[in-house]
């Protein structure tokens, strides 16, 4: 177990590294999914600022329901996807479409 | 011509050997058709209409423009694959033109997924979940017309963007950006009329609503008449414009292309 802990470390590294490598595009696809997880938010103010409650919760509930939803996957994202698969594969598939 | 074609057929077969991944994709798009019904149903459930939109007009909106979206995307990944592992350097000598076959399998694809996915889904969408047809029949073709060329327009911009990779090398950020950029600029997750003024005076200007807001607008009436000849002329606009820029920077890249081994 110890060892496949390691081994996990030491993969997670060097998949961070492969990212980094072209620091350029490494930037702008950070800044990218913080624009995704903006655009969710977006999605749901817009939604609001038509209807004032929706089946009895108000906004800012929605926003904590998201910001519960968001956290659960981007820890998954964080430990097995960022870290699991090679750089340069799928990523930004979710998110959006949550709704 | 004939290569080519070959080339979307092969791409057809490839589909129909995976049918598990079909399967499990046709009930990820079930199940997200029911998250959005609920979803809506909920917003209208004290309210017969926002913005001058009824539940049903809604629904339509929403549903079709989440089948359109699914064909705005190109082969741009399959690109900027090739660019980055080096493969590129083998098929730009093969006896075809590397953008043309990709653009056939592309085609391929997309055909496939029409048959087999958006119609039956479609079709189930009409049956259950109050997705009404066009007002008219004048504007069911003039969808049909100005959806072929919101996926033109989609697929040129997707290859647009993964032709970049000749200089970026790796495509994963860029890629990011798009995807989020388009589906929320294009109007796949909410009508763009319900946005805040200055967001849609942005996007009256930018290539993306041209790829699912236009033709979806058409379809559900929002814009009728003038406005949606107008439309469907900027689409026009933009569908040679992409067009033309690819060109060029295709033939830009060649020159200047640098080849790692992976």
């Amino acid at each position: 177990m110890i060892r496949y802990m390691k081994l996990y470390y030491l993969f997670c590294k060097q998949n961070l590294k492969v990212m980094m490598e072209y620091r350029m595009d490494f930037l702008l696809g950070v800044l990218s999914v913080m624009l995704q997880q903006f655009a969710g938010i977006f999605f749901v103010k817009i939604v609001f600022d038509h209807i004032h409650e929706l089946n009895g919760w108000t906004f800012y509930e929605i926003l904590f329901i998201y910001g519960i939803a968001a956290t659960g996957r981007s820890i998954h994202h964080i430990f097995l996807i960022t870290c699991g698969h090679s750089a340069g594969n799928t990523y930004g598939q979710e998110s959006l479409t949550a709704f | 011509m004939r290569k080519y074609i070959e080339f979307a057929r092969v791409q057809m077969q490839v589909h129909a050997a995976y049918s598990a991944w079909f399967w499990a994709n046709t009930f990820s798009v079930l199940l997200r058709m029911l998250v959005i019904y609920f979803f809506w149903k909920a917003v209208y459930s004290n309210r017969s209409e926002i913005e001058g939109m009824s539940f049903d007009g809604m629904i339509t909106y929403i549903i079709i423009a989440m089948f359109l979206q699914m064909f705005v995307s190109g082969v741009g990944r399959e690109l900027a694959h090739t660019i980055k592992d080096g493969n590129v350097a083998i098929e730009l000598m093969r006896p075809y033109h590397l953008i043309t076959r990709l653009i056939a399998m592309d085609i391929g694809d997309k055909v496939i997924y029409f048959i087999r996915g958006a119609l039956p889904l479609g079709i189930l969408a009409f049956v259950f979940m109050d997705v009404t047809m066009p007002s008219t029949w004048q504007s069911g073709i003039l969808f049909l017309l100005s959806a072929l060329m919101g996926i033109w327009i989609g697929t040129f911009f997707d290859l647009l963007i993964a032709i970049l990779a000749f200089w970026t090398i790796n495509l994963w950020g860029l890629e990011v950006m798009k995807e989020a950029v388009v589906s929320f600029f294009s109007g796949a997750l909410v009508p763009l009329i319900l946005f805040p003024d200055w967001f849609q005076t942005i996007s009256l200007f930018l290539p993306f609503q041209a790829m699912v807001y236009v033709p979806v607008a058409i379809y559900t009436g929002i814009l009728t008449g003038t406005e949606a000849w107008l439309a469907l002329g900027s689409q026009l606009i933009w569908a040679i414009l992409l067009f033309g820029l690819l060109r060029v920077l295709w033939s830009v890249a060649m020159k200047k292309v640098t080849i790692f081994g992976g």
